[in-house]
């Protein structure tokens, strides 16, 4: 996981995607960011339901 | 008799069809009344005065003509993200704010076709993407019942427009609650039909995967005779005695204003003493829910949006463009994840659980006030995302039919709104449970002091 920081964000914004966002704007994103990952943490656990076909394909 | 502005478009589109008021005569009045009240509520970004009136001379002469036009000179309200040829359509942004159509979205074209005159595009959320209506480019939309709060969005003009009776129809899009939330905040009738069922061509999109288009209005009647002519099928009304009602309680009702938990109690109730039965159930995954759409919305929305925001970034609002590039930042992996979660919810919930409907609030909060908006800051969580879309979001992941309907006021005289959820394509159940709510109620009969 990248250290959260309002220049990891810009720098994957430019790196990752092409897009320049101003430092003034980065500090919102950031926290923008970290709310969403906070609600979209439980799918990490959420078992989706299809491992048996899953299995049974391989 | 109530006053013109008042009156259901069933009510309009008879009395114009019977001659005893022309489209000309309602159109006019539906102008003078915008022209009045859109510097206070911000309702439109466009007024279309010239084009509404040839299109009522239009509508007089197919009536003269023996035409039976079922939404005969009934004015119509079009959220600004409908492109309707020859009338910019801004989608509420700077980036399109000269955008002039080529086509009419097949949806506007088929309510003319029945006879609506279209008055107007209406403000939103920019790009849809948002639940107050504060909108950096033309304005924020303003609640008619108190002006210094929010309507809810995106869809926040064409709340505003039904609500102070501008218009009798709206149209609405809905992809986390954007019809519905703002239906309930400002009083009046959302529905968000099954997904699938109405044509999205022609409305900019926000997420492909939970978009939704569906009637805004002030009776249930009103809006089950709107999606008739937008989905091109008539609806079978279903009789209601036996029926059964399911209350969700802990997430889709624990959280609730008490004042909203109890007028939305008070309405299941009033749907007993129909002949409703009413129960209990406990809805499975509730936990997974929020994030399961905030993942596929977000991502979904980065993507309509990824090249502007490469070469056009300053001309996107602050709040849209904070959303659009969180969504750039959303790992592959965990919107994947989303949609095989989103499947497993779709399977699990397709039965509703032994009922026929589900009752819920459809906000759990009242409007609220401009100068009270939080602002989101590290470290803290998101509550007024969770208030007013936590319980409507789930039925775009689900695609289940949806209504939002008044069941009440707060003492402070602010809206209250009961959702109603059906079956996938069982839309026709999920009106008539409005309907004759309405029926047995007045809450829509009350109108905002303007």
């Amino acid at each position: 996981m990248l250290e959260q920081s309002a220049d990891t964000v810009r720098r994957v914004l430019l790196e990752v995607h092409g897009v320049e966002l101003a430092a003034a704007d980065a500090e919102r994103l950031l926290a923008l960011h970290e709310a969403l990952l906070r609600e979209m943490a439980p799918l990490d656990w959420f078992d989706c339901g299809d491992h048996e076909a899953f299995e049974a394909a391989a | 008799m109530t006053e013109l502005p008042h009156w259901s478009a069933a009510q309009v589109a008879r009395a114009i069809r019977s001659g005893k008021l022309s489209a000309v005569e309602v159109t006019r009045a539906a102008l003078e009344r915008i022209e009045r009240l859109n510097s206070q509520l911000n309702a439109f970004i466009t007024v279309t005065a010239d084009e509404a009136l040839q299109q009522a001379r239009a509508v007089d002469r197919r009536v003269r003509a023996g035409e039976q036009l079922p939404l005969a000179g009934v004015p119509l309200a079009v959220k600004d993200l409908f492109a309707t040829k020859g009338v910019r359509t801004t989608s509420g942004s700077k980036l399109h704010e000269d955008y002039v159509p080529t086509n009419t979205a097949p949806v506007v074209e088929q309510l003319l076709a029945a006879g609506a005159v279209m008055v107007g595009k209406t403000n939103l959320h920019e790009f849809a993407f948002g639940f107050t209506n504060l909108n950096p480019h033309f304005g924020n939309a303003r609640n008619p019942w108190d002006p210094n709060c929010v309507t809810g969005g995106s869809s926040g003009g064409s709340a505003a427009a039904v609500a102070a009776g501008l218009a009798p129809l709206a149209l609405g899009t809905d992809t986390g609650g954007s019809i519905r939330l703002p239906a309930a905040l400002c009083g009046h009738v959302g529905f968000k039909p099954t997904l699938g069922l109405v044509s999205r061509r022609g409305v900019t999109p926000l997420a492909w995967t939970f978009d939704h288009v569906g009637p805004m209005t002030r009776t249930v009647e009103d809006a089950a005779h709107m999606l008739e002519i937008m989905a091109g099928r008539k609806l079978k009304s279903p009789k209601l005695h036996g029926l059964r009602l399911g209350i969700p309680d802990d997430y889709f009702l624990d959280e609730a204003d008490p004042e909203v938990a109890e007028a939305v109690l008070a309405a299941t109730r009033v749907l007993r003493t129909l002949g409703v039965k009413l129960s209990k159930v406990k809805v499975p995954h509730t936990e997974i829910v929020i994030g399961a759409h905030r993942a596929i919305i977000f991502s979904e929305a980065a993507a309509v949006h990824r090249a502007n925001l490469r070469s056009r970034l300053a001309e996107y609002g602050p709040d849209l463009r904070a959303n659009l590039l969180a969504g750039l930042l959303i790992p592959a992996p965990t919107y994947v994840t989303a949609q095989r979660a989103r499947r497993r919810i779709i399977a699990e919930w397709r039965d509703l659980f032994g009922c026929d409907a589900l009752a819920m609030p459809t906000a759990l909060r009242p409007a609220i006030a401009f100068d009270r908006l939080p602002v989101i800051r590290r470290g803290e969580s998101r509550p007024l995302a969770r208030q007013y879309v936590g319980n409507t979001c789930p039925f775009n992941l689900t695609g289940q039919p949806a209504l939002s309907v008044p069941c009440g006021f707060t003492r402070d005289g602010l809206p209250i709104g009961l959702q109603l959820v059906g079956r996938v394509f069982d839309d026709a159940l999920v009106l008539a449970l409005g309907r004759a709510y309405q029926r047995a109620t007045e809450w829509h009969t009350t109108w905002p002091a303007l």
